[in-house]
């Protein structure tokens, strides 16, 4: 049983490895770092302790600058790379004729899907866990020293864990169309519409008075809770989470109001009541949930789906 | 009773019936042809067999198993299968596609990798180890793929069109392994074909199809029935006009030339009388109908069409 099943993980590792996404993966880790240099360079502020964290997507920055190299972070492409994985983990055995070569073997479809997710699984906390690696090395280099460094590896895997339900679901739109193509664009439109429609329909609902600085405090605890009850917005997060909790003394960092009537309030930030430790268990519970039950929406299909 | 028993099968694709009460056993120690033209039903069959698809009604079973979904985990290692077309994932080279096949049979790291090695030895593939399948030719794969099902001796291979998309050395050597394989080790072949001289000399017995099964038996008696078939060659000065005529009397005639039509299953009496008066007939004669198309006429003639 357990050789059969090396088997069929060494064979989605080999396709993990010899897919061109890899490649992007390196340009997502190292392009920050880029910017990070080029602003320094160019003498603007960037915060220099946690340069691993914004490198890596975790922090948000508290200066342009830091924003800047931020919003370049790894954590905010994990969705793509999820979704060009997951998209044909599918789609591709059952275009190329893998899947009726393996299927018929000893383990089956049960074998063949069970090796495929736990591999996909594994390379994704592995190579996130090394673009961690790379991003705590290159934030020393261009920043100097590194306060809480010695989490980038682990938070790295946690981003890699965390877009697991994200590749799962790309995984069965891809297997249910049978084209990898397919998998890519319906998997990205729900990661990235999942995120659009909550804080959306969040503002809609809460914000009557955009002026309040207490509706935008709620809109924001709101938003970090429903985010957290939906496994393709909490797990890519989950890791952010765990990052303030530990780095932040379990505070969030205070957020910036996307408004510019009133200067006023344009200018202030606002600072939510929850703490990072309550949100936990419900990002952890959620992705594991979701994750699982995506896993097995998968297996069903494999199990179904004729060749 | 055989290795592989097909009980009342039946498939289909959507509404479309693709094969229909379809019985038949492949048993040990020798060859089963499969045999039908485009389209009858014999890659649907293998893959009801293999649980690659589900059958509608009818059952099968393989070495005394039922196949539900997918080869029960004890006699898959026991089947090998050799795919129709040659896909076969494009990033794996064929020493990787080989020991990863071998190391989900249960073989060790090390056997894979001998295994493997011998299995494309077979096929003339050795050289093939580390190239890309992606790069190899239509041919070259289908050699990978039929040597992945010599990764280890079988009881049961269920090979669909092996020949097909190879050349002449590499179909006789095919032939070879074939013969081996029920020969020596005494395993069951069932050896799907759309060409009847493709199975001949290899099989013993055939099952013909054409989404039902239009004859199941012998090969010789198969052999005997068709080389009996005879036809009638007319040659007359207007063969469409003939071809027309002998149609509307329910004759199977078909057009060889401007001046020649060939008529199945009927005498020269039939023939004449038939056109006598509507063209000028110069010759009228009897003749045997070669192997080949003594099959065509089976598969084209009878069945669910
Ligand atoms: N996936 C499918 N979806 C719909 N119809 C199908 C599918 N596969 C096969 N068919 C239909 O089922 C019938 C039998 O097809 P099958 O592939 O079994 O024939 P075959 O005997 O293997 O033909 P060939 O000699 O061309 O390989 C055909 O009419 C075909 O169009
Ligand atoms: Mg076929």
């Amino acid at each position: 049983m357990a050789k059969g099943l090396y088997g069929i993980m060494l064979y989605e590792f080999k396709r993990d490895l010899r897919k061109k996404t890899l490649i992007l993966v390196i340009v997502f880790t190292f392009l920050p770092v880029l910017v990070a240099a080029i602003l320094k360079a160019v003498g603007a502020q960037v915060e220099d302790e946690r340069l691993w964290a914004l490198i890596m997507g975790l922090d948000i920055g508290s200066s342009i600058a830091g924003g800047a190299v931020a919003s370049l972070g790894l954590a905010g492409w994990a969705w793509l790379v999820a979704v060009l994985y997951g998209g044909d983990l599918l789609a591709s055995d059952l275009r190329e004729g893998g899947l009726r070569l393996i299927a018929i073997r000893p383990l089956g479809r049960k074998g063949y899907v069970m090796g495929k997710l736990i591999a996909l699984t594994a390379f994704l906390v592995i190579v996130f866990a090394l673009a961690g690696v790379a991003a705590g090395v290159s934030a020393t280099i261009v920043g100097g020293w590194q306060k809480g460094v010695w989490l980038a590896p682990i938070l790295g895997a946690l981003i890699g864990l965390g877009s697991v339900p994200t590749a799962l679901i790309a995984s069965l739109f891809g297997g249910l169309t049978r084209n990898a193509v397919t998998g890519f664009i319906l998997g990205a439109a729900a990661s990235l519409l999942t995120g659009v429609v909550i804080g959306l329909s969040l503002s809609i609902i809460i914000i009557k008075n955009p002026l309040s600085l207490e509706a935008w405090r709620k809109y924001y605890e709101l938003n970090i809770i429903v985010s957290g009850a939906i496994p393709i917005t909490a797990g890519p997060t989950l890791p952010a989470i765990l990052y303030y909790l530990i780095e932040f003394d379990n505070k969030f960092i205070p957020l910036p109001l996307p408004l510019v009537e009133n200067p006023e309030v344009a200018a202030s930030l606002v600072e939510v009541s929850l703490t990072p430790l309550e949100v936990l268990p419900l990002y952890i519970a959620s992705t594991a949930i979701g994750a699982l039950a995506l896993a097995y929406l998968n297996y069903r299909l494999a199990l179904k789906i004729e060749v | 009773m055989g290795l592989v028993e097909v009980e009342g099968l039946t498939k289909r694709y959507k509404w479309r019936v693709a094969v229909e009460d379809v019985t038949f056993y492949v048993e040990e120690g020798r060859v089963t042809g499969l045999l039908g033209p485009n389209g009858a039903g014999k890659t649907t069959i293998i893959r009801c067999i293999l649980g690659l698809a589900r059958p509608d009604r009818g059952h099968v079973r393989v070495l005394g198993e039922t196949v539900l979904g997918g080869l029960p985990p004890r006699v898959a290692r026991e089947v090998g299968y050799v795919p129709e077309t040659p896909e076969a994932p494009p990033w794996l080279t064929a020493c990787e596609l080989l020991e990863y096949l071998a190391v989900m049979e249960g073989m060790s790291s090390l056997d894979a990798r001998v295994q493997a090695r011998r299995a494309l030895a077979l096929l003339g593939a050795e050289d093939f180890c580390g190239r890309r399948l992606g790069g190899l030719s239509k041919g070259e794969r289908k050699r990978v793929l039929i040597a992945q099902a010599f990764l280890q001796p079988r009881s049961v291979y269920l090979m669909d069109e092996p020949m097909a998309g190879l050349d002449a050395e590499w179909i006789a050597e095919v032939r070879r392994l074939i013969s081996e394989a029920t020969g020596g080790e005494g395993a069951a072949v069932l050896l799907s074909s759309h060409l009847l001289k493709e199975v001949e000399g290899l099989a013993s017995s055939v099952v013909v199809l054409k989404k039902r099964v239009l004859y199941r038996g012998g090969v010789e008696d198969l052999l005997s029935k068709l080389t009996q078939a005879r036809k009638v060659v007319a040659d007359v000065d207007d063969a469409k006009r003939a071809l027309d005529v002998l149609r509307a009397k329910g004759l199977k005639a078909q057009l060889v030339s401007a001046k020649r039509v060939e008529v199945l299953d009927a005498d020269v009496e039939d023939v004449v009388i038939a056109l006598k008066g509507i063209v000028r007939i110069y010759g009228v004669s009897s003749a045997r109908l070669d192997l080949e198309e003594a099959y065509l006429a089976l598969v084209r003639g009878e069945g669910g069409g």
